[in-house]
């Protein structure tokens, strides 16, 4: 890199400059997706995983590889043969050795920033401290950003799910049974500024501000060439062409247009629009700008309106009452960024309920690229940006009284986080999942859509699985973990087989109940009954939850992605659960 | 990273004894019976178990880059024993945010050698052969010598280049039961997956409109009227670099070179009042870099490799046929049978038509080749009736048919002629018939 100046540098900036372009390197390919900002809040976090199997090291290679600060894994399981042939990150050396201490350890090798630590304890003494050493790991698991339960039971994930919902702590549970995986992620409340969500650009196009009126006043197409003409922006020769037709239905051909001008177009005066956009090309009509035009009528010439997702937010009590200056200062820094949303979001319905923006969102100043010459295109850029940097100051003064009315002090939102709330302000989104002990204890909220989405059976299944391993202490197929050793090794494929047959119809009933409970009208109502698919039923019980590498594997891409995202608040987490069918290689997912 | 020491409770009560399983994880699948599964036996025709299969499974990984490494831990870790990798590139510093077996002092050396020798300490029963080659460079032998072959590959051209391939080799040996190809790709958030069978389902060249073309730029917006900093950086690297340094060959991963492309990208934005000129903006246009993330790279390569575990011992139906799976807005996913497409160049009907005016000029329809969404060409060379109108190479070649470029095809070729069309992303040659309109 050049540096005019590095003969002034101390030896430490050096070494720091050294440093972070290293990481910029490293982490070059991620970067790209979101950004220094996201990085940091990833090296800032601290993942608390239940669980050591090839389930969980295979999510946790997925979150060292690009860097969080620390992870802890918390097991008592010793590597055994099956783990050597199925875990990755378990060396073929490592038999009898803790589990957790091993993938902790071959993890760690992925990146040298990552602090990792294990804690050989069982993950059910978590929960239930009387120790001081199970004290630490209750403190280490409340102080976590993020909470991940690998095929951990019923009972415990309950507690777990208490636990992490009473702190704002995400929870990600995971299970697999050999080529079935189910994941579910659970937050209370997850507030994202920059989603990356892909929407169309809000051009105002039917509700041009007046700078933009006066530049496109500026402009006379009959003066211009063939050659300037076909450089015009679309922006531009949208608003001509809106501008003809308000004074075509005026009935006064001589009016500037803004007279009458239409604030959004029927059908058919979208196709007459089209043809007004077509009469303003006087030499070539086939130009790529006029192209553009016309193709971006049907998206653009619609009522400017808030979109949905933002008017939930504005509307939101969270949006409307001060906060509690004590409590929000007493927080932690994941803690924050919601309770800085919602000030935010405060300060932002003042904005849109304020004469000056008059029921608009704040512009983003984001223009796409379009065909024109450097100078329009330019000035056209400039305009957007400039009328974004205005609104961004009024809604600056509105989050200043949000501060003031919470009693915080004027600097607790910086000004760059307000430059980022404004720019995505038609962005936002707000995700708000079901609890995992709520769903446990009272069924999925929305049967029909696991129907619908095609995972009731896989859904009534897994939670059937569950109700089995609390009543025999061991999974459908599965041999009792509690057997002689010896009894375990001499068991054959015939013993085997038998035990699947008969756990199979077991499950099968065990599931029907399930649905009739959460469906009590389900025979009454004459509606249609729900039942799982038996094939389905002998496939859970032809896995004996055993582990593949591969589900595992996608499994633990699933989580990472999800994690990502909820650490870095950035991108939109799913919402809130998602079942992966290796028999069939599809991924299903629905709310419950 | 050092980890820290472990807390390990003082009762060893509390630990469960290491367990000897009994048939267990894939086992289960190879050995258990499975009435409910169409296609599983126990034994096939000639004897041979689920486990035999898989013993005996001869795989070749394409690609030993983000996809490539989880391919290869997956197959590992299927149970697969006889495994090739074939990759042309080395390590990069950039890579090791998600190709997990190298590290930073593997840097410079080839992707493929490092990555055998990390499984052969793994699993050390597992037979890895690493080929540090092209794919163009290995013999028809060679390919045929496999059960199945999976490819992790982030170049579009590769992957057309690989299908067409073993198509062309299916062609000579029969369609029944040849060698299947799983193929994955990824870009950030995303990526989709394909169980390609030779005739019995749609190609990897039958999809190709559902990958946009790369992003270009016209030369004339990069010479005349730029408006994103990326215009200027095109200049910068397309324009202004082979006019200063006739004889230098631009390097994305020099910084040296890189920052010559900051300076002059910026100069010229400064020109034009366009912002946002970046060294890493840079790199990203020069190179083409496409964003890649670990976790993606994941859930593609096993959804690769469950199909190829499956595909070779018949435990569990396979994939029909593609997968696409999307994690920035939600989680979003949907499996379906993507159509065979009856005029795909290498598994359809091949042949393509075209309308063009005869007085456009064979430079013109050339172009017209590389822009078409079907086709999506780099640099064809054509020949009708034996005639060469023109041809990318070699240069001898070149330059005796450049004159060409010039007329109109109207004075080259009789309208209904077909034209044959060769080019580097495909190993066999086009038909191509023009009529005049």
């Amino acid at each position: 890199m050049r540096r005019s100046s590095s003969e002034n540098l101390t030896a430490t900036d050096t070494k720091r400059m050294r440093n972070e372009s290293d990481k910029a390197q490293l982490y070059d390919r991620q970067l790209r997706l979101w950004q220094k900002t996201g990085q940091a809040a990833l090296e800032g976090s601290r993942v608390c995983v239940l669980g050591s199997s090839a389930l969980a090291a295979e999510a946790l290679k997925n979150l060292v590889l690009p860097g969080i600060g620390e992870l802890v894994v918390i097991d008592d399981a010793r590597v055994n043969e099956q783990d050597i042939k199925t875990n990755f990150f378990v060396r073929p050396d490592d038999k009898g050795k803790p589990r957790a201490q091993c993938i902790v350890e071959n993890l760690s090798e992925l990146n040298p920033d990552v602090r990792g630590s294990a804690i050989v304890m069982a993950p059910t003494d978590v929960v239930t401290a009387s120790s001081s050493e199970q004290e630490n790991a209750t403190i280490l698991l409340d102080a976590a950003s993020l909470v991940i339960a690998c095929n951990q039971p019923e009972s415990l994930v309950c507690k777990i799910s208490q636990r992490c919902w009473t702190s704002g702590t995400p929870l990600i549970v995971a299970n697999s049974a050999g080529f079935l995986a189910r994941i579910r992620t659970s937050v209370a409340e997850h507030a994202v500024i920059e989603s990356h969500v892909d929407t169309k650009p809000d051009l105002r196009l039917m509700c041009p501000f007046p700078a933009l009126r006066s530049h496109v006043d500026s402009i006379n197409l009959d003066t211009l060439d063939s050659t300037d003409l076909a450089h015009v922006p679309y922006i531009v020769l949208i608003i001509k062409a809106l501008q003809k037709f308000a004074s075509k239905h005026s009935g006064n051909a001589d009016a500037s247009g803004w007279e009458g001008y239409p604030s959004s177009l029927k059908w058919e005066e979208k196709s007459e629009l089209r043809a007004l956009i077509r009469q303003l090309a006087t030499v070539k009509p086939d130009e790529e700008n006029f192209e553009e035009a016309t193709n971006s009528v049907m998206p653009q010439c619609v009522r400017y309106e808030i979109p949905t997702e933002i008017k939930v937010i504005l509307e939101d009590p969270a949006a409307s009452v001060d906060s509690n200056a004590a409590a929000v200062e007493s927080q932690s820094n994941m803690q924050q960024i919601n309770s800085k949303f919602w000030l935010l979001a405060n300060a932002l319905r003042r904005y849109v309920e304020s004469d000056y923006a008059q029921g608009k969102l704040p512009l983003s100043g984001k223009i796409p690229d379009m065909k024109a010459d450097t100078s329009g295109y330019i000035a056209l850029q400039r305009i957007y940006k400039e009328k974004a940097e205005q609104d961004k100051n009024e809604l600056i003064k509105h989050v200043a009284d949000v501060l003031t009315a919470s009693r915080l002090p004027a600097d607790f939102i910086s000004q760059e986080e307000i430059d980022i709330f404004a720019k995505n302000a038609n962005l936002l989104r707000l995700v708000r999942t079901s609890s995992v002990h709520n769903e446990y204890a009272n069924g999925p909220s929305d049967l029909d859509m696991l129907s619908m989405n095609e995972l009731l059976s896989h859904y009534a299944l897994f939670r059937a699985s569950d109700a089995f391993f609390s009543k025999h202490v061991r999974y459908p197929g599965a041999p009792a973990p509690s057997t002689e050793q010896a009894a375990r090794s001499s068991l054959t494929a015939e013993d085997l087989n038998k035990l699947v047959e008969s756990d199979t119809s077991e499950l099968v009933g065990m599931a029907n109940e399930l649905l009739a409970k959460w469906q009590p009208n389900n025979h009454e109502n004459g509606g249609q009954k729900n039942t799982v698919s038996d094939e389905l039923a002998a496939e859970f019980a032809r896995s004996g939850h055993c582990e593949l590498h591969n589900v595992a594997s996608v499994c633990g891409g699933v989580i990472a992605q999800e994690a990502i995202k909820l650490i870095t608040h950035q991108y939109v987490p799913g919402n809130n659960i998602f079942v992966f069918d290796g028999v069939q290689g599809r991924l299903l997912s629905a709310k419950v | 990273m050092s980890p820290t020491a472990a807390v390990e409770p003082t009762t060893t009560a509390a630990l469960s004894s290491p367990q000897v399983p009994c048939i267990a994880g894939v086992d289960r699948y190879l050995k258990l019976r499975a009435a409910h599964v169409e296609s599983f036996e126990l034994a096939d025709e000639s004897g041979k178990t689920p486990q035999d299969l898989l013993d005996e499974a001869k795989i070749l990984v394409i690609g030993a880059g983000g996809l490539g490494c989880e391919i290869l831990k997956n197959l590992v870790m299927s149970g697969f024993k006889h495994i090739d990798v074939i990759d042309m590139d080395t390590i990069d510093i950039s890579n090791l945010n998600r190709q997990f077996l190298f590290r930073k002092r593997d840097v410079g050396r080839p992707k493929a050698e490092v990555a055998a020798e990390f499984l052969r300490r793994r699993a050390p029963d597992v037979n890895i052969t690493a080929h540090y080659k092209r794919i163009q460079d290995m013999s028809e032998e060679f390919y045929l010598g496999f059960t199945l072959i999976v490819c992790g590959l982030d170049s579009i051209d590769a992957r057309r280049w690989i299908n067409a391939f073993i198509y062309s080799l299916a062609e000579q040996h029969g369609f029944e039961g040849f060698k299947p190809i799983v193929d994955g790709g990824t870009e950030g958030f995303k990526g989709n997956v394909r169980v390609i069978l030779p005739m019995q389902n749609a190609c990897f060249e039958c999809g190709l409109d559902l990958f946009s073309p790369k992003t270009t730029y016209p030369i004339c917006t990069i010479a005349n009227t730029p408006r994103l900093p990326e215009h200027c950086i095109e200049w910068a690297s397309v324009l202004e670099w082979p006019r200063v340094f006739p004889d230098k060959k631009l390097d994305g991963d020099d910084p040296d070179h890189i920052n010559w492309l900051v300076d002059q990208a910026t100069a010229r934005a400064a020109q034009f009042s366009i912002s946002g000129i970046t060294y890493s903006l840079t790199q990203g246009v020069v190179k083409n870099i496409i964003p890649a993330i670990a976790s993606t790279n994941a859930i593609i390569a096993a959804v690769c490799t469950n199909e190829a575990l499956k595909l070779v011992t018949s435990c569990n139906p396979y994939l029909d046929n593609y997968m696409f799976y999307s994690g920035d807005d939600g989680v979003y996913s949907h499996t379906f049978p993507y159509a065979q497409n009856e005029s795909c160049m290498v598994c359809g009907h091949k042949r393509k038509s075209m309308a063009v005016a005869p007085d456009m000029a064979l430079e013109e329809l050339i172009e017209l080749l590389k822009e078409d969404p079907s086709l999506q060409l780099k640099s064809p060379s054509l020949t009708v009736d034996s005639t060469n109108l023109y041809f990318q190479r070699p240069k001898a070649l070149e330059e005796r048919t450049r004159p060409n470029l010039e007329k109109k095809i109207g004075d080259l070729f009789a309208s209904g002629s077909t034209l044959t069309v060769t080019d580097p992303v495909l190993p066999t040659s086009l038909q191509v018939t023009v009529v005049f309109a």
